[in-house]
């Protein structure tokens, strides 16, 4: 192959590389978090808590109020999951798992949690 | 006869005494009734929802330094030393918060500074440690009260919690003997005797606290001898059967203590936040002074009333707490030069008139109307007082507008106004953040959002539109030319409001210029009974019938029900329950209610997707593209609704976060002579202005199912090949897509990988 064509090639190859990394480099940028979502966050983290602490009903609180700030904020579907398990309501608790995997699914650890959380509530519901 | 006359005397007095140990008795029960069944009726109150701040948000000022107003924050001197003080600045607002105290949270309050950066939050500060807060919780607003027949308004205060100097403030007012004494005082009576025959007239009341408390909670007004020996009698029992600090603590509260508008304060917990913001836990020597010395007269003494007598009297108060040795010298030197500074008050009014209507009736489900002015319940709701009054200017202005444009919409009877509702909801929660019912509350209390029955003209069209996505892709033809329809052997023959209109088109296209021909060709394809099947499980109440007229919104609807049918499309087809109450808390604190958000799964994330992608062509190119004009630059999808002969003019637009939907019409039916996009588009926009810390301005969120294909503008049709001219990206069900176009030659591949990851660089944001 003649020198003037490789280098073409390589060229060309590295503007599709390199166009590839720049697209990944703006993705994680565009991923970064408004100051509305991480403030949806930190309210989900304080439900996290309330969960923790068995305070279902706080924690439902502050889980809507995390979601008024971000509606796509999956995680808080998936503790509003867990607080109507701790309530014992196992129909809601279904609801919003099914809310949570339709926003989790791209997250491998997240998508293991919810999918275990749904074989959870299909379990008591027998 | 002496004799006689002295065992006639005996026998008398006797039956005298019998009597009143009789009566005593009798009063006995009466004084017991009393006092152990409810002593007091507290109105219920009725709250808003809290407010987050957080660094970034944007906020407009002006309703926010409106509504730290109507929380009670007042502007001080320098940095805020106490709660519910305020400074405003260049660099932003200073504040000493409130307790924030909810059934969910409680939180003691404490200095904060917020940075402005223009109309956006640059930064939260604590001022008392230095650290910044990344998300900061502001109290609700008190909406209404619901008073009984008497209009008091009281907190109750326990007399543990009453500090020993307002204890002694209120001895030295009205009587510091009270410990002393048995319930009269003998020598009060001879004391105010003898300095009303100094004056020759009545300058001295000789009446304990004890007989006041008999006066005020037995007898009647009237002043006369049978009445005085009556509370004497009632104060000896009351001595008799309670114990001095409960007296006293009925005292306290039960007072009587000034005027706040049309509602009477009553008791000290009451007057502590109406006369100073605070609990009275923490009033000092001189604020304590201040309400001991209303009991008096409370509206001669007010100091909203007459500062310089206020401020006699309560100098009055220190010193005879000096003489009795309950201050010293310095204090008294010290108490006496503090001005009296009031915290100031707004006077009860009932904000949100529909939505507390609405409320009231959801209320009356759960208590009786009695308990609700009388148990101190606090009720806590979903209501954004900012979006409220957003919501109501909008609607007022807009509606104003329209009749100065308009002449002929113009009505002289106040009940046969041009009329308008809003409805604003969280799509996701439910939340009901604000509902206007109409345009002025003190002349038509009908709420528009929850009892009227109106046609929904095109706004039902999404409806149609939804049931047939499983066949019907936005690219399929319709015929959009004049047909006639048998109902009922009946003719029936819809029109497009466009005269000249394409005889195809599109399905986008028929839904983004609502086209009522194409619109009736696609319902009679899907079939009738599927739409009204739709339309149920939408949870419209109205009873459809199965007539192609059903396509193009005839049959009547609630607007809430449309307003939480379209939440659907918003919340990626889970549909949410409308929710007004969030929780009811007795007056001890505990929760006796609670509402969380419920959904139902209507549809598809990808089905309520398209939908949305649809009603954002409205805005972008459609019926609703005037919102481009009016400063919305943020994604919306809406759709807008015009019945036959402009009865009624609608529009609804959402985005992720928020849903509004306006209502304009007159109550009769009277034409408006204007579409949805002109009479109610409007009043959105200008709502949605107003309320940027509802909004994220965040694009909808492309769900799994959904694909995107090239379509060719000039034909509709997939994109085969180079030719087309002006290409767009449409997207499809992932199960009715047009096929992938075949896969182009390698260098092209790259090529236009290059483009897209280049376009995909400038696209981010």
């Amino acid at each position: 192959m003649p020198t003037k064509l490789k280098r073409l090639l390589i060229s060309v190859l590295a503007i599709v590389l390199f166009s590839g990394c720049v697209k990944q480099i703006a993705r994680e940028e565009t991923r970064q978090q408004s100051p509305r979502e991480k403030a949806s966050l930190q309210l989900t983290e304080e439900g996290r808590q309330l969960l923790a602490e068995d305070k279902p009903d706080q924690a439902i609180r502050s889980l809507e109020q995390a979601i008024s700030l971000n509606p796509d904020n999956g995680r808080c579907y998936y503790y509003l999951a867990e607080a109507w398990l701790q309530k014992g309501n196992f129909s809601e608790a279904g609801q919003f798992n099914s809310l949570a995997e339709n926003y989790l699914k791209k997250d491998k650890d997240w998508k293991t949690l919810v999918a275990n959380q749904a074989d959870k509530i299909v379990g008591l519901e027998k | 006869m002496i004799k006689k006359s002295l065992i006639f005397s005996t026998l008398i007095l006797l039956m005298a005494l019998i009597g009143v140990i009789i009566y005593g008795w009798h009063l006995s029960g009466k004084v017991e009734g009393r006092f152990s069944s409810r002593r007091w009726s507290i109105p219920s109150k009725v709250f808003s929802d809290t407010m987050l701040l957080y660094p970034g948000q944007h906020i407009n000022q002006k309703p926010f330094q409106e509504k730290l107003d109507r929380l009670g924050y007042r502007k001080v001197s320098g940095l805020p030393k106490k709660k519910g003080g305020l400074q405003t600045n260049r660099e932003g607002t200073h504040i000493f918060l409130y307790d924030l105290k909810t059934p969910w949270k409680k939180r003691a309050g404490f200095p904060v500074h917020i940075q402005f950066d223009s109309n956006t939050i640059k930064s939260i500060v604590r001022e008392d440690n230095g650290k910044s807060i990344s998300l900061l919780e502001i109290e609700p607003e008190e909406i209404m009260l619901f008073f009984g027949r008497e209009r008091e308004s009281r907190r109750l205060v326990s007399i543990q919690k009453v500090p020993e100097h307002f204890i002694h403030a209120v001895l030295a007012a009205e009587d510091h003997r009270f410990f002393q004494h048995w319930g009269i005082d003998p020598r009060g009576i001879l004391r105010a005797l003898i300095t009303n025959l100094r004056h020759g007239a009545i300058r001295q009341g000789g009446s304990t606290i004890t007989q006041q408390l008999a006066k005020n909670y037995f007898l009647t007004p009237d002043r006369n001898l049978v009445r005085k020996f009556q509370e004497a009698l009632l104060a000896i029992v009351m001595e008799l059967k309670y114990s001095k600090h409960e007296i006293l603590e009925i005292y306290l509260n039960e007072i009587y203590l000034g005027q706040k508008g049309s509602v009477a304060v009553n008791g000290i917990g009451e007057a502590a936040y109406f006369y100073f913001g605070k609990p009275v836990q923490e009033l000092s020597f001189s604020e304590a002074a201040t309400i001991a010395g209303l009991i008096k007269a409370p509206n001669h003494y007010s100091p909203y009333i007459d500062k310089t007598a206020c401020r006699k009297r309560r100098n009055s108060i220190l010193t005879a707490m000096q003489s009795r040795g309950w201050i010293s010298d310095a204090q008294l030197q010290t108490h006496t030069k503090t001005p009296v500074l009031t915290a100031g008050y707004t006077i009860y009014g009932k904000q949100a008139p529909y939505f507390v209507d609405y409320l009231a009736q959801q209320l009356t489900t759960l208590y009786q109307p009695e308990d609700l002015v009388s148990l101190g319940l606090s009720i806590y709701t979903t209501l954004d007082p900012q979006v409220q009054i957003a919501a109501e200017n909008a609607l007022r202005k807009e509606l104003s507008r329209l009749e100065k444009k308009t002449a002929a919409l113009k009505r002289k009877s106040s009940d046969k106004k041009l009329q308008g509702a809003v409805i604003v909801m969280q799509p996701k929660t439910g939340h009901i953040l604000a509902m206007v019912g109409g345009r002025n509350y003190s002349k038509s209390q009908f709420n528009r959002i929850t009892q009227s029955r109106r046609q929904p003209g095109s706004a039902f069209k999404p409806f149609v539109y939804v049931t047939g996505l499983d066949t019907f892709t936005p690219i399929t033809i319709l015929s959009n030319v004049p047909k006639t329809y048998k109902v009922d052997g009946k003719t029936w023959a819809p029109k497009n409001f466009e005269r000249h209109s394409k005889k195809q088109v599109s399905v986008r296209s028929a839904l983004e210029n609502s086209d009522n021909l194409a619109t009736v060709d696609l319902a009679m394809q899907i079939g009738l009974q599927p739409i009204i099947e739709t339309a149920t499980r939408f949870g419209f109440s109205t009873p459809f019938k199965p007539y192609p007229s059903l396509a193009l919104g005839a049959f009547e609807v609630i607007p809430l029900e449309l307003a939480r049918a379209y939440c659907a499309f918003a919340a990626g087809g889970m549909m949410p329950f409308p929710l007004g109450l969030k929780a009811v808390v007795d007056e001890n604190g505990h929760v006796i209610e609670r509402r969380h958000l419920k959904i139902e799964r209507l549809i598809s994330p990808s089905k309520a997707f398209m939908i949305t992608s649809l009603l954002r062509g409205v805005v972008k190119n459609g019926t609703g593209r005037a919102l481009g004009n009016k400063g919305i630059r943020w994604p919306v999808a809406g759709k807008t609704g015009t019945t036959n002969n402009s009865r009624d003019a609608w529009f609804i637009g959402y985005t992720p976060d928020i849903l509004a939907l306006v209502w304009v019409g007159f109550d009769n039916g009277d034409s408006i002579k204007a579409t949805g996009a002109q009479a109610a588009l409007p009043i959105w926009a200008e709502l949605m202005k107003a309320i940027p810390h509802q909004i994220s301005h965040k694009d909808f969120r492309v769900p799994d199912g959904i694909v995107t294909r090239m379509i060719c503008s000039d034909d509709g049709k997939p994109v085969v090949s180079q030719n087309c001219a002006k290409p767009r990206k449409e997207f499809f069900l992932a199960e009715n897509a047009p096929p992938e176009p075949r896969p182009q030659g390698p260098i092209q591949g790259v090529f236009e990988k290059l483009i897209e990851g280049i376009k995909d660089i400038f696209n981010a944001d």
